[in-house]
């Protein structure tokens, strides 16, 4: 079986571009693309990404995924999607929460996985697939327990970062 | 079950299934080796997933033109029976009937063996990918082509 090595950098975007479309997608989008450090030029300084941030790391790898159907057709994800998940990634910096992991999903999404060990050594999951602005999978509950404590789709990413942080806390509390 | 006493559109309720796992972060998990969160989640649109009879294909037939991909595996028997266990728990509030069908179609290669699974909520993911599906020897996925885990940086 061919193996294919781990993606390369991604094209970039022009700035004006990118400004364009967070035009399109509404105030909060324009706003989040003002903030992007991206925008800035600074993650593509060659040979600076040893000295990447986990937050920078993690936005460099959804802007990769923007890239995808170009090599992959079928891993496809949808441009909102990443647009929506970079600024994500930005509010969960500006808390200083921890960064998931975070992959393609196979409906066009960003998907997204923390886990939080509970005092007890159960792992309380939170898990989010990111489809566009508006339409935002979240899920959480125990590792070890068949469903979930809560599943809804949520339209608003500062919603889904306050419960996530608040996740994290439950985690902490748990018996 | 052999091929012919099944038709189209029958139920699938015995013998080994294939699911092929993407080389992507979340889709397969690298670090516990196993198939991950993603695996099991329907495409665009779709309420199910394709899976495919290995009394009818081959775990390489399974990932023919899907370069990197892996191959997981589970029984009908025991997909059915937690299937059960699930709608009969108290605690899970889930009571929806998830069948298996035969569903040959014309991809190339593998298409003959096709099966659907409908409808696949995230309960049902979750006991796939937590306890029914283990990876097909010799079938793992390749370095991930997407995606970024926190652990590793």
């Amino acid at each position: 079986m061919a193996r294919r090595p781990v993606a390369a950098d991604p094209p970039s975007f022009s700035r004006i571009g990118r400004f364009l479309s967070a035009l399109r997608q509404g105030a909060a989008a324009f706003r989040a693309e003002l903030n992007n450090p991206l925008a800035l030029g600074v993650n593509h300084i060659v040979g600076n990404r040893s000295h990447e941030d986990p937050y920078t790391a993690t936005i460099r790898a959804i802007e990769d995924m923007g890239s995808l159907e170009r090599r992959t057709p079928r891993l496809r994800v949808d441009k909102n999607a990443v647009a929506a998940a970079r600024h994500f990634v930005g509010l969960l910096r500006s808390k200083n929460m921890p960064v998931p992991d975070v992959g393609p999903s196979p409906d066009h999404g960003v998907a997204m996985s923390w886990s939080f060990e509970t005092p007890k050594g159960s792992q309380f999951e939170v898990d989010v697939v990111i489809r566009d602005w508006k339409r935002i999978e979240y899920r959480e509950g125990f590792a070890e327990r068949d469903g979930f404590e809560k599943e809804l789709t949520l339209g608003d990413t500062d919603e889904v970062r306050e419960r996530v942080l608040r996740a994290m806390q439950t985690a902490q509390r748990v018996a | 079950m052999a091929a012919t006493e099944s038709q189209p559109g029958d139920r699938v309720l015995r013998g080994l299934l294939y699911r092929w796992v993407p080389n992507t972060v979340l889709s397969y998990d690298y670090k516990g080796k196993k198939a991950g969160k993603l695996a099991f989640r329907p495409d665009e649109g779709e309420t199910g997933i394709s899976i495919f009879r290995a009394d009818l294909v081959t775990p390489a037939n399974v990932i023919h033109d899907l370069d990197g991909y892996g191959v997981c595996q589970f029984t009908a028997e025991e997909f059915l029976e937690e299937v059960e266990r699930l709608r009969a728990s108290d605690e899970n509030n889930f009571d929806e009937e998830v069948t298996i069908i035969f569903e040959p179609n014309d991809w190339p290669v593998k298409g003959h063996a096709h099966c659907y699974i409908d409808p696949v909520p995230g309960l049902i993911q979750k006991a796939l990918y937590r306890r029914l599906a283990k990876m097909t020897d010799g079938y793992h996925p390749g370095p991930a082509v997407a995606g970024r885990s926190a652990e590793r940086g």
